[in-house]
C-alpha cells in the first residue's frame, strides 16, 4: 500500500484528519505556545505582574548579561554554527558557519579594542587566545582535505574552543552582569557533573530486572519501581528534609549507630578542617554553608530513578535474544555483555535521559525552594538560577526580568541539548 | 470471557472512572453549595494557622451569616480559605492578577504590603467608610464615633500616607517576648526573678548550659530556628542603629529607607564595617549562641516543641503563639513571659544602645484588605463593621487570646505581660536598595548567627554586593517612586475634573482630599527630585576620581 502525503493542497479529501488534529493544535497552543511566546514578549518589559507593562527593550537582557556589546557577535556566531549543524543542506551549512566564523573574528576584534577597559578580572589573554585558535581551527577546516586527521581535529577544535572559550568568556563578562544569577550556575554545574554519576544506578538495575530470568520476578520489579511514583514529590522532599534534621532526622541517626560520626569527626579535625562535624555529633546538613551542596548532591540516595529504569528496561527489552546467543557463543562475559551489547544499544534512552537530566537541573528551583528556602540557605549556598528567577517574579514580582532570565535559561538548554544531539553517538 | 477475567481486564479502568466520577460529583455538589443562586458566597484568605484561628473566626462568622439572614432574609456564605505562610504570597499575587483572588485579603506577606502603586491597583480604599459610624455600635459607649476612631490608633497605622487612604482593617495587635518554662527555669537557677539586663540574660542562659552538661540532661537556654533567630535578630540589631538613624534621617520621617540609607552610603556617613555594625552582629551571635545545636536548619515548630517538651528552657515568639505554646504545656509547667533585656549597661555595647525600640508604634494586624476586584465591596464591608464592635472583637481575641484592637475592648489577665510597651526610641534602618543585597545579605546573615562567619567577614560581603548593585536598585526604586507621583498626579486629575464638571460628592471632603493630594505630590516629588540630583551629583563625582 502506497503513503499518500497530507498536505494543504489536498486539504478537501483530508479534512477530517486535519479536524481530528485540531484540538491538539490547538490545546498545545494554548497551553504551551501562547505562554511561552507571552513569556519571551514579557522578557522586554518591565513588567510587574500587575499593572506596570513598560517596553524596556534589552534592558532586562543587558542587566543579566551585562555589556550587550560584548556578547552580540559571540552569540550570533554561536548561533549561526550550531544552525549549520543542524542543517542538512551542504550549501547553506558552508554559508552558515562562514558566517559564524566572520562574526566569531568580529567578536575577537571588539575584545580586544576593548581589552583595556574590560572589568577587573577578566581573563583576557586566555579568552582572546581561545577565540584566535577558534578561528584558525575553522579557517582550517575549511581547506584541508575531508576525512583527514588534521581536518578531523580541525573540526573538533572548532566546536571544543568556542565551548571552553565560551566558558572563559562567561566567566569574565559575567562581572558586568547579574552576577548573583551567574553565580547560581556554579551550583547548577556541581549538580550536572553529579547527576552524570547519579544516572549510573539507574541503568545498572534496569540491567539487573533485565538480566532476570523469571518473567514473574521480573514483573514483580517493574510494579515495585512504578508504585513509589503514586508519592507526590513534595513528599519525597519533605521526607528528605527530614532525613536530614540534625535532631531527629535519620541520617546522623544513622552515622552515629553505626560509628561513621567518629570518623567524620577524626576527618574534619585533621583533614578538612570545615569544624561542620564535632562532638556532639549534629551536623546541620542543611543549615550549613559548608555541607549544603554535598546534601543536595547525596539527596535522592542510592539514585535509582523510577522513570529512568523504565525507560531503561524499554530499551533493553528491544535488545532481541539472538544477539545474546551470538555474544555468548563467543564467549562473551557478563561485564562484557553489559558494555558491549546491552549500554551501546541503549544510548537514544540515555540520550533521552540525558536530555531530560540536563533540563531538569537548568530548570530545577521547587526541591531548593523546600530544602533550603527561597533565598537558597545559608550564604546562598543552594541559589539556582530557576530559584532566582522564582525569587525575582514571585518576591520582588519583577517578572519581566524573570522573563528574561527564562529566556536566557532556555537558549543556555538549547545550546546543551544540541551539544548532546550532536555528540552523544547512538548505536544501531 | 469469564468474570475473573473481566474484572481482571477492566479493573484499573473502572477505578479511574469510579474516581473521575466521585471527583466531578465532589466539585459539583461543592459549587452547588456555594453557588447556589439564593446563597451570596464572600471568600476570606488568611495565613493565620495558629490553634484557635480558624474557629474564632469561623464563630464570628457563623454569627455574622445568621444576622445577615435574619436582618434581610438572604442567605450569606463566608469561606474561609487558610493558606501556608510559604505559600501565601504566591496564593494571594497570582489570585490578585489573574482576577480570581478572595474578596478580603488579609494583607501582609505579599509585596503590597508595602507598595502603594500595588496597594491602589489591587485593594479598595475604605477611608469613605471608616469616617461614618460603624452601625453595628448603635447602643454602644461607641455610637456615632467614625469607624477609624473606634480603633486604638485612630488607625493612623493604616493610612497610606501616598496614597492617602486607609486599606485594611485589623483584628489584633502583637507585640514579641520571650516565653519561658517557670519550673525548669526555678529548678535550674533557684528564682523566679528573669534578667532585667543583657547581661544577667547570658549568665542565665549560661549557667543552664552548665546545668545540662553538670546533669548530662540534653536541656539547651533557648529554643531557636530561622524564625525565633530573625525575631531576636529584629529586637537586638535595631537598638544599635537609633543613633545613625537619627544621623541619616534627612527627610525627619523617623525611619531611613533603604534609598535614604544608600545616599548617606555613598556619602560616606556610615559603613557596614563601622564598630556600631560590628557591635550590634556581635551581640546577636553572643544570643543565638545559647540555641540548640543545628538551630539553622530546624523549623518554628521545632523550636517550640524543644520548649514544650522541657528541653529548652526559653524561646522567642509573638502573642499570637501564646494560646497555642499555652494549650501544648498545659498540665505538664507553667509558662511566663519577660521582654527582651537591652545591652544599655553593658561595658561593650551601651555606648551604642541607648534603650529598646518603642512599641507604642505598633500596627493592627491580622490586616484585612478587600479586593478591588470583589463585586461584593459592601458585604464585606459590612463584614468587617461587625467584626470590629467592640464586644465582638473583645470575643474573639479573648477566645484566641490575642490582643484586641478595639477601644474599651479588655484583655485577658494572661496577656498583661504582652501589654505594648510604650518606652523606647522610634525608627528603623532599611538598607535593601536592591535583590541582590536583600538575598546575599539574608543569605549570609545565618552564617554569621551561626558562627559560620565573622561579623568582619559578614561586612564584607554586604558591602561588596551593595556598593555592586546598589546604584542600579537606586535607581530602580527612583523610578518606582516617580510612577507613584504619576499615579497620585492621575487620582488629582480625575479629582480636579470631577470638580470641575459639577460631580456630586456624597462625603463633602473633594476639596479636602485635592487639597492634601497637592500636598502629597509637592512633598513626594520633592523628595523623589532631590534624591534624584543628590544621586547624579554622587555618580558624577565618582567618575570623576582617578
Amino acid at each position: 500500500m502506497s503513503t499518500q502525503r497530507i498536505t494543504m493542497r489536498n486539504f478537501r479529501q483530508n479534512w477530517v484528519l486535519f479536524a481530528l488534529l485540531l484540538p491538539t493544535v490547538l490545546g498545545v497552543a494554548t497551553f504551551a505556545y501562547i505562554p511561552s511566546f507571552e513569556a519571551i514578549r514579557h522578557s522586554f518589559y518591565n513588567w510587574d505582574g500587575a499593572f506596570t507593562e513598560e517596553f524596556v527593550g534589552l534592558d532586562n537582557v543587558r542587566r543579566i548579561l551585562g555589556d550587550l556589546t560584548l556578547w552580540t557577535p559571540l552569540i550570533l556566531g554561536g548561533l549561526l554554527s550550531g544552525l549549520s549543524a543542524l542543517l542538512e543542506k551542504p550549501k547553506v551549512q558552508v554559508i552558515l558557519r562562514r558566517l559564524g566564523a566572520v562574526l566569531l573574528a568580529l567578536a575577537v576584534l571588539r575584545l580586544a579594542l576593548d581589552a583595556r577597559t574590560l572589568p577587573p578580572g577578566t581573563t583576557m589573554p586566555g579568552t582572546l587566545t581561545m577565540l584566535a585558535l577558534t578561528v584558525l581551527c575553522i579557517v582550517l577546516s575549511f581547506k584541508l582535505e575531508p576525512g583527514s586527521f588534521k581536518r578531523n581535529v580541525a573540526v573538533l577544535g572548532s566546536y571544543l574552543l568556542p565551548f571552553l572559550g565560551g566558558i572563559g568568556y562567561l566567566v569574565a563578562v559575567r562581572r558586568t552582569g547579574d552576577w548573583v544569577l551567574w553565580t547560581s550556575f556554579r551550583l547548577i554545574f556541581i549538580l550536572i557533573v553529579a547527576n552524570l554519576f547519579k544516572m549510573w544506578p539507574s541503568i545498572f538495575t534496569a540491567v539487573c530486572i533485565h538480566r532476570l530470568k523469571s518473567d514473574r520476578s521480573q514483573y514483580l520489579y517493574r510494579v515495585l519501581f512504578v508504585v513509589p511514583m503514586i508519592i507526590p514529590q513534595m513528599v519525597g522532599l519533605l521526607i528528605w528534609k527530614f532525613f536530614y534534621d540534625p535532631n531527629m532526622g535519620v541520617l546522623n541517626k544513622l552515622l552515629i549507630s553505626s560509628g561513621l560520626d567518629r570518623y567524620l569527626i577524626w576527618l574534619d579535625k585533621w583533614v578538612l578542617h570545615l569544624g561542620v562535624f564535632t562532638d556532639p555529633f549534629k551536623p546541620a546538613w542543611l543549615g550549613d554553608p559548608a555541607l549544603i551542596i554535598s546534601s543536595l548532591v547525596f539527596w535522592g540516595f542510592p539514585w535509582v530513578g523510577v522513570v529512568g529504569v523504565l525507560i531503561y528496561l524499554s530499551g533493553l527489552q528491544n535488545i532481541g535474544s539472538d544477539v545474546y546467543e551470538a555474544a555468548e557463543i563467543d564467549g562473551i562475559t557478563w561485564w562484557g555483555k553489559f558494555w558491549r551489547i546491552e549500554l551501546p544499544l541503549i544510548m537514544t534512552q540515555v540520550r533521552l535521559n540525558l536530555i531530560m537530566m540536563i533540563i531538569g537541573t537548568f530548570q530545577a528551583y521547587g526541591f531548593q525552594y523546600v530544602l533550603l528556602g527561597a533565598e537558597g540557605g545559608p550564604q546562598n549556598k543552594g541559589l539556582t538560577p530557576g530559584l532566582y528567577m522564582f525569587y525575582q517574579a514571585f518576591q520582588e514580582q519583577n517578572y519581566g526580568y524573570a522573563c528574561a532570565i527564562g529566556l536566557i535559561l532556555f537558549f543556555i538548554i538549547l545550546i546543551l541539548t544540541i551539544i548532546n544531539q550532536r555528540y552523544v553517538r547512538v548505536k544501531k | 470471557m469469564t468474570l475473573r477475567k473481566f474484572f481482571q481486564t477492566y479493573v484499573g479502568v473502572a477505578i479511574l472512572l469510579a474516581s473521575i466520577i466521585y471527583a466531578m460529583v465532589r466539585v459539583a455538589y461543592n459549587e452547588a453549595t456555594y453557588k447556589a443562586p439564593d446563597v451570596t458566597t464572600i471568600r476570606i484568605c488568611h495565613w493565620q494557622l495558629e490553634a484557635g484561628f480558624r474557629d474564632a473566626l469561623q464563630e464570628l462568622i457563623d454569627e455574622y451569616e445568621q444576622l445577615h439572614l435574619k436582618r434581610t432574609g438572604k442567605k450569606i456564605r463566608v469561606m474561609q480559605l487558610p493558606v501556608s505562610e510559604r505559600g501565601y504570597s504566591q496564593f494571594v499575587n497570582t489570585g490578585l492578577i489573574g482576577g480570581t483572588a478572595p474578596d478580603i485579603i488579609e494583607k501582609g506577606f505579599a509585596k503590597g504590603a508595602t507598595d502603594p502603586a500595588y496597594t491602589a491597583r489591587f485593594f479598595s480604599p475604605l477611608g469613605q467608610y471608616l469616617d461614618e459610624p460603624n452601625p453595628y455600635n448603635a447602643g454602644t459607649p461607641l455610637e456615632g464615633v467614625p469607624w477609624k476612631d473606634t480603633f486604638f490608633d485612630g488607625l493612623q497605622a493604616a493610612y497610606d500616607r501616598q496614597l492617602l487612604d486607609h486599606y485594611y482593617v485589623p483584628f489584633s495587635m502583637f507585640t514579641v517576648r520571650i516565653y519561658y518554662n517557670r519550673d525548669l527555669y526555678r529548678q535550674i537557677l533557684g528564682t523566679d526573678r528573669t534578667p532585667a539586663s543583657y547581661q544577667e540574660f547570658l549568665d542565665v542562659c549560661q549557667r543552664i548550659r552548665e546545668h545540662g552538661q553538670s546533669k548530662g540532661l540534653p536541656i539547651v537556654p533557648v529554643a531557636g530556628s530561622k524564625y525565633q533567630g530573625d525575631l531576636f535578630r529584629r529586637r537586638y540589631e535595631t537598638p544599635f542603629l537609633f543613633e545613625l538613624i537619627s544621623q541619616t534621617d534627612d527627610d525627619f520621617t523617623g525611619s531611613v529607607d533603604a534609598m535614604e540609607s544608600y545616599l548617606a552610603y555613598r556619602q560616606g556617613r556610615w559603613s557596614f564595617e563601622s564598630p556600631r555594625f560590628m557591635a550590634a552582629w556581635k551581640c546577636m551571635l553572643e544570643v543565638s549562641k545559647n540555641f540548640q545545636d543545628g538551630w539553622l536548619a530546624a523549623q518554628r515548630d521545632d523550636a517550640v516543641f524543644l520548649f514544650v517538651q522541657s528541653r529548652a528552657v526559653m524561646t522567642a515568639s509573638g502573642s499570637w503563639d501564646a494560646p497555642s505554646i499555652k494549650k501544648q504545656v498545659a498540665g505538664q509547667f507553667e509558662v511566663g513571659v519577660f521582654d527582651f533585656p537591652m545591652p544599655t549597661d553593658h561595658p561593650e555595647y551601651s555606648k551604642f544602645v541607648a534603650g529598646p525600640a518603642t512599641e507604642a508604634s505598633i500596627k493592627g494586624g491580622i490586616p484585612w484588605a478587600i479586593c478591588r476586584q470583589s463585586r461584593r465591596q459592601e458585604l464585606c464591608v459590612d463584614f468587617l463593621r461587625f467584626c470590629t464592635t467592640r464586644a465582638k472583637n473583645e470575643s474573639f481575641n479573648q477566645s484566641i487570646t490575642w490582643l484586641p484592637v478595639v477601644l474599651g475592648a479588655k484583655l485577658t489577665p494572661d496577656l498583661e505581660p504582652f501589654r505594648p510597651r510604650i518606652e523606647g526610641f522610634v525608627g528603623d534602618f532599611q538598607t535593601d536598595i536592591s535583590t541582590p543585597v536583600k538575598m546575599i545579605t539574608e543569605g549570609n546573615r545565618w552564617s554569621v548567627l551561626s558562627d559560620r562567619m565573622t561579623p568582619e567577614q559578614y561586612a564584607v560581603k554586604a558591602k561588596e554586593v551593595y556598593e555592586r548593585t546598589g546604584a542600579e536598585g537606586f535607581q530602580e526604586k527612583l523610578v518606582k517612586d516617580g510612577r507613584n507621583n504619576r499615579n497620585l498626579e492621575r487620582i488629582l486629575a480625575s479629582q480636579l475634573l470631577l470638580q470641575h464638571i459639577g460631580a456630586p460628592d456624597p462625603n463633602g471632603r473633594r476639596d479636602e482630599k485635592i487639597g492634601q493630594l497637592l500636598l502629597a505630590i509637592q512633598e513626594f516629588g520633592h523628595k523623589v527630585a532631590v534624591r534624584q540630583a543628590q544621586f547624579e551629583a554622587l555618580q558624577k563625582e565618582t567618575e570623576r576620581k582617578p
